[in-house]
């Protein structure tokens, strides 16, 4: 038997035969104009990211945003290297701590809080995920200025413990939330299978689920790393040493009163970026592993 | 043995007092001007060697960290403040007053200062701040080459403003001149401005002020409003008149749209008159280059008939009443404050001295003697000593805070011509008078009943624990079962422990809902005032909610079924199939300023890439769909102004908004490759077709993931803040005031951190009583293989 690509419009093709090879080009051709046309549109504003960083500080001021830079130069991009108060690779490593470290906590015990609310049952599971719930729906406006008294009260200011800690307590509604779903969408057969021969829920989780559970790890770890990559209020507000600080508030530094140095938040956005999509592109292996435990593969 | 332990300990005395102490110095400076204060304070280090300073540079929501930190007691000891900063704070017994310094201090002479600086920074007769600059925005620089193009002579130091151009008055007329030295193109569209601010609110409060006018009876005690006074509707129709009839001046949105700003303008000599501070100088020096290197500065001109008076800006150092150290940070103050530090920020070109003998004397903010080319220009910089010495703020009671932020906020409107003058004047009067009111009236507060809300605050939580537990008390459980319930709450125990971190805030804002709080002074007890103003006074509460509810309306609907489809098409087996996934993911991953700065100009009705196909390109430009846009925005005959339009304001979001798809799409992903391939197997053995097995195996087998995302969804949308505050601060007339941006600047500008709490609550109920809906609904669409049946 053909070996079933979920709902791919060419495999589909593929097996109504001869008849089809037409149709299969077509269908193909389609899909591969759709993706090259959206991702067209989608890098726009990042195409205009990148010209202005390649352009000098005076080609921005003359030509159009949307031009392609009459002269290529990396000055933004060495000026940024060499600047003293940007300091990029203090500032890149601090960012890097402060994303790890999180993406571990987070992929580790979001895990461990969803796993009951998916698939135990205890009293009053339904009414504390309600709970779990309602934390995300209070603005943070007005939490801030009482965490930051709480993150005092702890001697945390000025260091990376208010980003590290609460990443090993759960991780935050929206992840539990997230693999709570996957887990649920789960097939009970083999669980129920060990349950029966008495393994723990403890082992039922750790040896069943989480490896069945790549895609939606793989998801929440690439959302908290770049979550944490990209925050600004939180290392804006906890950390004090410019020492301390990451890129994205350093970014912000280049925006003052006296105007935007647009050549540099240009080229600052781009080196900020790169390492993100890195880390993208090196956890997708993980997207697409699917359900091994029933799966006819 | 005695005599040896008195040595010892004579040692460990000298050891602590050689210790040297550190002072925490917190600044706003950032990339151009942290390196000259680094210098000072290295300076100052040498000189005082038991004294090390730290510098906390704060790039963003500088006021809003200070007062964390205040609330929090770990206050920096000393800090960079402005007239508009230090005020609250004085008011709330933060700063520490200095008068007690300067009567022990001989070295430190007051009188040395320019007088009003010195006035700004005096709050009931206590001075909080040494001035350290002053910053006159009575200055108007101008570009010598378009004064002669149009051969209009240059500006007289004497010149004076009217309504009406008085050409036959030359030099001495500032609105004949901007009139003579605005050029238009052949359809009308202006490319050559006469003059212009350098935000848009300087030029209307700089004429009121010269004008004699103020939109309020008192500064010491407003009590009343005066905004549709005929002296006031006539000076307000002159500013908009220049703005949005006469096109003399650019309009703040067009230039916003346009990424260009009033001083790229100027030097790209584009602009003939600029109204800016001396902070322009240094710039200027660098950038006037060309056919643009021949400027020069002259003071505001006066009212006709009247004397001058413009408005002005400063910075002095301040000390924070929790310093341990208020000898030592006396003595830095003194440093940053006084000549050392002057002199070092005004050679650098940044700041124009305080004390009055610097800045007139050459060779420190007055170029030196013998200095050539850019470095003596301009040649009449003399005149910001005079500029400095008549400036005038208003420091109004803290009470009118809130309201003079309003008319701030009027004023933009008007000069960006969003409604006409005297709607938005008659608008003001009634919005201010009201707010007024209230704002007296909640003077009157009681005490905090902390201990009330400490028992309260208890029995919420055990309330809260009752509610999870007693329900289900009366279950019987088995054996099975209640190892079960163990092991489930053992994994639950991270979770519990972190709620801490997030109820215990939440509790508190809470309690604070209940309030009149600022952070700083302790909470006054209102009871369910905040709530009943919030519905019965506030007309602006109503207005957030509806614009929220409608961004949510078309957002989220429309980011669910984008990310779905994306995802779809991504989880084709295609060649290169990854990088297409991180392109379409990359929008989601740039930098939000970066961003939001890009996006303004996609939006830029005459060059933005989104009128530019809708209005120019083939296939679009030829179907009249421009034309009908146009009609619908309620402006015939003109491209579309996305963000300028209360109409299209809403639709530019979420057009925005479906860049950021790719994080749905990432979700969506993980939610596919979920779905076991068995399904489709069976499906195919079936004969069922593409979309059968779409409709058939993907829809229901995704429906925990379509559950997640409306969910978080409905919570992301509800609150959306970030654009709105960037890209249109609210506007165009409140069109995106969202609650959370609205709440936000109750909580951050106008210090109401109580009410700003429940407006927070108010939109946290809306949220959850949704949300419980839709777990309730989803019993009936949602499918989960991990059921039990």
């Amino acid at each position: 038997m053909a070996k079933s690509e979920p709902l791919s419009i060419s495999a589909e093709y593929h097996r109504a035969g001869r008849r089809g090879i037409l149709q299969q080009r077509i269908a193909n051709a389609s899909v591969g104009l759709a993706l090259v046309l959206g991702s067209i549109l989608f890098m726009l504003p990042l195409y205009v990211m990148v010209a202005m960083s390649l352009k000098s500080k005076e080609e921005i001021a003359l030509t159009s945003p949307w031009s392609w830079p009459i002269t290529l130069t990396f000055e933004n991009y060495r000026l940024l290297f060499i600047d003293r108060n940007f300091a990029f690779w203090l500032k890149f490593f601090n960012t890097l701590v402060l994303s790890v470290i999180p993406t571990l906590g987070v992929t580790l015990t979001a895990a461990m809080v969803a796993y009951p609310f998916a698939r135990l049952n205890f009293r009053g599971r339904d009414r504390l995920f309600v709970i779990l719930l309602s934390t995300m729906m209070l603005p943070g406006v007005v939490t801030m200025i009482p965490g930051y008294v709480l993150m005092a009260k702890l001697h945390w200011i000025d260091t990376f413990l208010p980003f590290i800690v609460p990443a090993f307590f759960g991780g935050g509604a929206f992840n539990i939330f997230l693999l709570r779903q996957f887990l649920k969408g789960i097939p009970r057969e083999m669980d129920e299978a060990a349950k029966l021969d008495g393994a723990s829920h403890a082992r039922i989780f750790w040896q069943m689920l989480i490896p069945n559970s790549g895609p939606a790890l793989a998801t929440i770890a690439v959302f908290t790393f770049i979550g944490s990559f990209r925050d600004f209020m939180g290392p804006l507000m906890m950390l004090n040493d410019p020492n301390k600080q990451t890129l994205e508030v350093a970014l912000r530094s280049l925006q003052n009163a006296r105007g935007t140095e647009w050549h540099l938040l240009m080229a600052g956005s781009v080196l900020v970026m790169i390492p993100m999509v890195i880390i993208f592109l090196a956890c997708q292996r993980y997207f697409v592993r699917g359900i091994t435990l029933t799966g006819g593969k | 043995m005695r005599a040896a332990l008195a040595l010892l300990l004579w040692c460990a005395a000298l050891l602590v007092g050689a210790q040297p102490i550190t002072l925490r110095y917190a600044v706003t400076d950032g990339a151009d001007s942290l390196g000259v204060v680094e210098g000072i304070v290295k300076e100052f280090e040498a000189k005082n060697p038991n004294i090390k300073i730290k510098i906390e540079p704060i790039v963003d929501s500088y006021a809003q960290k200070l007062m964390a930190m205040y609330a929090a007691s770990i206050s920096p000891d000393v800090a960079r403040m402005a007239p508009q900063d230090y005020q609250p704070m004085a008011a709330r017994g933060v700063l520490l007053p200095l008068n007690d310094f300067l009567r022990n201090d001989p070295s430190v002479k007051l009188a040395d200062y320019y007088p009003n600086i010195v006035r700004f920074f005096t709050y009931e007769d206590k001075l909080y701040s040494l001035p350290r600059e002053v910053a006159p925005t009575g200055l108007i620089y101008y570009n010598k080459r378009l004064f002669d193009e149009a051969k209009v002579p240059y500006p007289s130091p004497d010149w004076s403003w009217g309504y009406e151009p008085r050409p036959a008055e030359g030099a001495k007329d500032f609105t004949w001149m901007i009139g003579a030295l605005s050029r238009k193109d052949a359809k009308g569209r202006t490319f050559q401005y006469g003059y212009s601010s350098a935000w848009p609110q300087l030029m209307l409060e700089t004429l009121m002020l010269s004008r004699g006018l103020k939109l309020w009876d008192s500064n010491e005690k407003p009590t009343k409003m005066m905004a549709t006074e005929p002296d006031v509707i006539d000076l307000v129709t002159f500013a908009s008149d220049v703005v949005n009839k006469h096109k003399w001046a650019p309009s703040q949105t067009e230039l916003t749209s346009a990424n260009t700003s009033q001083r790229d303008l100027f030097i790209q000599g584009k602009l003939a008159m600029y109204q800016s501070g001396p902070w322009e100088i240094l710039k200027f020096r660098r950038e006037m280059k060309g056919p643009n290197a021949e400027w020069d500065v002259v003071p505001f001109p006066a009212y006709v008939g009247s004397v001058n008076r413009t408005k002005g800006e400063g910075s002095g150092t301040s000390i924070f009443a929790t310093t341990r150290y208020p000898k030592e940070a006396w003595e830095f103050v003194k440093f940053m404050s006084g000549p050392p530090g002057m002199i070092a920020m005004a050679r650098a070109g940044l700041n124009q001295p305080a004390i009055r003998s610097l800045a007139t004397q050459p060779g420190i903010w007055l170029p030196a003697a013998d200095a050539t080319g850019d470095a003596a220009k301009p040649k009449g910089i003399a005149v910001t000593d005079r500029a400095a010495a008549s400036m005038v703020i208003d420091l109004v009671p803290e009470y009118f805070r809130p309201i003079a932020n309003l008319c701030q906020g009027k004023s933009y409107d008007v000069l960006t011509g969003v409604n006409p003058p005297v709607k938005t004047m008659e608008d003001l009067q009634r919005t201010a008078s009201r707010d007024l009111a209230n704002q007296i009236r909640r003077q009157e507060t009681s005490p905090y009943p902390t201990n009330i809300a400490l028992v309260l605050g208890a029995l919420i939580t055990i309330g809260i624990i009752a509610w999870v537990y007693l329900p289900e008390r009366g279950v019987k459980f088995t054996t099975a079962a209640k190892k079960e319930n163990r092991s489930a709450y053992l994994f639950l125990i991270p979770w519990m422990f972190g709620l801490a971190f997030t109820l215990g805030p939440m509790l508190y804002s809470l309690f604070l809902s209940l309030a009149e709080s600022d952070m700083i002074k302790p909470p006054k007890w209102v009871g369910l005032r905040n709530y009943t103003d919030a519905f019965m006074l506030d007309d602006s509460v109503a207005i957030s909610l509806r614009q929220t509810f409608v961004y949510a309306i078309f957002s989220i609907p429309l980011g669910l079924i984008s990310a779905l489809a994306l995802s779809l098409l991504l989880n084709q087996k295609v060649k290169g199939i990854p990088l297409y996934r991180a392109l379409f993911y990359m929008p989601s991953l740039a930098s939000g300023v970066a961003m939001s700065l890009i996006w303004m100009r996609v939006f830029n009705p005459d060059s933005g890439l989104l009128n530019h196909m809708i209005y120019n390109t083939w296939p679009l430009s030829t179907t009249g769909f421009g034309d009908w846009l146009s009609y619908m925005a309620g402006k015939p005959g003109e491209p579309v102004n996305w963000l300028a339009n209360v109409k299209t304001v809403i639709p530019a979001f979420v057009i925005m908004g479906m860049w950021g798809a790719g994080g749905g799409t990432v979700i969506f992903l993980a939610g596919l490759q979920g779905i076991s391939t068995s399904y489709y197997e069976a499906a195919t053995i079936d004969g069922a077709n593409v979309w059968r097995k779409f409709r058939n195996v993907t829809l229901p087998l995704l429906t925990p993931t379509i559950f997640f995302s409306l969910i978080t969804g409905i919570i992301g949308a509800l609150q959306v803040f970030t654009q709105a505050v960037v890209m249109t601060d609210g506007g165009p007339d409140r069109a995106t005031l969202f609650m959370v941006v609205y709440l936000y600047r109750q909580a951050f500008q106008s210090l109401q951190m109580g009410y700003a709490s429940a407006l927070a609550w108010i939109l946290f109920t809306i949220i959850l009583v949704i949300t419980v809906i839709q777990l309730q609904a989803s019993k009936r669409w949602v499918y989960y293989e991990g059921d039990i049946k």
